[in-house]
């Protein structure tokens, strides 16, 4: 029993389950851990595994989340150095540096489904990967753009569009 | 609804995602740079106000954030520079990796940082007949702007008989105070081989208002041999002087020119020299760490009526400062940083690097830091400026 690893069960808000490691769940996501710690004691030394409902994201969004914590946070899978992202050199690349940029080298829609995961779940590595990939794609846009893929209403009168393009204009 | 980013439902995107809360998109604005932001407050108003909140938020207080400094690797032999953050999270939106630079500037040399702006100068490439030359960009907002030659071509050292200099252009320095104008100045200093010591004999300054270089004389009264800490503060460079507790400053036009002597309190006056000189809430300070000494003194310059004067402001015992306490004498205590607007010196002994407060005399290790390259300055504090382009000439 004890060499056997504990894995829970996680359903998706469209009612697919996923299993996952208990152990690397609970290192990436301070939602789950305390669900899982919630849950504990009522478990016993059953074999019964645990299935902990997931409402807010969806079995798309959750394979791919699952997907990310597996290589970030089994620490069987991790190689390299540590995460010492202050000391950071040009051309140091970490080992994940090329599976963070493929895992958001998605649409847009796909991205901000992450957002809301990694937000809800609380894993804040992922969070961070993702709110910094919808930042790049907002690099270099038009106002226009941002409006449209964000489906933001531009609710500025005509005079204070004026205004507020003048105050900004060094940034354009 | 107007305060969220609604879901734009039947433009092809399905949409039950495109809905962020405003504290998520806090988080997404927090990570591009100023510039963008500005650009960004155009959107909506609700965005414009979005942003102006983060401007004031602690995540954009732009104080001090972190160190740049050279790492040495053994293996390769190569110095590095790499960021240490001081605060958690690092500052959103600055690049300290300096990857926005263009590919040309790959391998350049950082000299100075000065309130958010950088100075670097690009690598010697052997056997190329093209100078080398000056960048100086603000991580923050990606912006870099490279710097016409000045008349003495920079990173020059006579004492490499391939280069065949007279005079050496190693040294260069950052002037930036956006509190007082969005023009930067650079100086660099020409110095002379004089009886195997290198005398600063003159100061070119390149001021990003005219878009030109001055070269001026030295107008110190005495030889100057630079020790390589500087700092710049109220429109003066200001540096410290080699075998000699005494400052050297200069202005950003060249017209003024002063030496001050900190007090002498050692019996042996050659056992001066080598202060660190840094700047905190205003004031200029001249930290005395001699090797030899088991205290470290701290001075502050004071201003009367254009008459500067160094006074003692506080002195430690460096027995009060090594943890686990142990014999001081011949421990190196270097200072990597002094904090411009606390009352914090940044030291550093062995691999620690570690705080003092002043005020309430707490030490505070922040890090270990491996492989620090073994050179006069090792550490450049960095300040992130967000707001503001990079000044240009005004005759464009």
């Amino acid at each position: 029993m004890a060499s056997e690893k504990k894995v829970v069960f996680l359903r998706s808000s469209d009612g697919e389950a996923f299993e996952v490691s208990e152990e690397v769940i609970s290192a990436a996501s301070v939602t789950i851990k305390g669900m899982i710690d919630e849950e504990s004691p009522s478990r016993a030394d059953t074999a019964a595994t645990t299935t902990l409902a997931i409402p807010n994201v969806t079995a798309a969004t959750l394979s791919r989340v699952l997907h990310y914590v597996n290589k970030h946070f089994d620490a069987a899978a991790v190689v390299g150095r540590p995460d010492d992202y202050i000391f950071c050199a040009p051309g140091d690349e970490h080992p994940l540096a090329r599976f963070d940029d493929d895992f958001v080298d998605v649409d847009n829609d796909t991205l901000i489904d992450l957002v809301h995961a990694a937000e809800y779940l609380h894993i804040k590595k992922l969070f961070d990967l993702t709110c910094k990939a919808v930042a790049d794609k907002l690099k270099g846009r038009t106002i226009d753009q941002i409006r449209e893929t964000f489906g933001i209403v531009n609710d500025y009168t005509v005079e204070e569009e004026v205004e507020v393009y003048r105050e900004n204009s060094w940034a354009f | 609804m107007s305060s969220r980013l609604a879901a734009s439902r039947g433009t092809g995107m399905e949409a039950a995602s495109a809905y962020l809360p405003d504290d998520v998109v806090i988080e997404i604005l927090a990570r591009l740079p100023a510039k963008q932001l500005c650009r960004f407050k155009c959107v909506s108003r609700t965005w414009r106000r979005l942003i102006s909140d983060l401007a004031h938020s602690d995540r954009f207080a732009q104080t001090l954030s972190g160190l740049f400094y050279y790492r040495h690797r053994p293996h390769d032999g190569a110095h590095r520079p790499c960021f240490a953050g001081l605060r958690a999270p690092p500052p959103p939106g600055v690049d300290t990796a300096l990857s926005f630079l263009p590919p040309s500037c790959a391998g350049m040399e950082l000299l100075d940082s000065c309130n958010g702006l950088l100075l670097l100068r690009s690598s010697r490439v052997p056997w190329s007949p093209r100078p080398r030359f000056y960048v100086v960009c603000n991580p923050a907002t990606g912006d870099w702007v490279t710097l016409p030659q000045p008349s003495h071509a920079p990173g020059e050292m006579c004492y490499d008989d391939a280069m065949m200099a007279d005079k050496n252009t190693c040294v260069a320095a950052l002037g930036f105070d956006p509190a007082t104008s969005l023009h930067f100045h650079v100086f660099q200093l020409v110095e002379k081989e004089d009886q195997f010591v290198d005398v600063v004999v003159a100061m070119e300054i390149y001021s990003s208002e005219t878009g030109k270089w001055i070269l001026k004389e030295s107008g110190w009264s005495k030889s100057i041999l630079c020790n390589l800490q500087m700092t710049y503060l109220n429109g003066f460079l200001h540096f410290g002087i080699i075998d000699d507790d005494a400052v050297a400053s200069v202005d950003t036009k060249g017209q003024t020119w002063r030496v001050t002597h900190v007090q002498q309190r050692r019996d042996d006056p050659d056992d001066g020299g080598d202060g660190f000189v840094g700047h905190s809430q205003g004031r200029l300070l001249y930290v005395d760490a001699n090797l030899n000494d088991d205290s470290i003194s701290i001075y502050v310059l004071e201003d009367h009526d254009d008459r500067w004067e160094w006074t003692l402001k506080h002195s430690v015992s460096k027995l009060d400062l090594i943890q686990p306490r142990k014999s001081p004498r011949g421990v190196y205590f270097g200072v990597a940083a002094i904090h411009p607007d606390d009352d914090l010196i940044y030291f550093y002994e062995g691999e620690r690097l570690m705080s003092y407060d002043m005020t309430h005399g707490i030490v505070h290790v922040i890090c270990t830091l491996s492989e620090v390259s073994p050179v006069h300055r090792p550490f450049l504090p960095y300040v992130p400026f967000y707001s503001g382009p990079l000044a240009s000439p005004s005759a464009d």
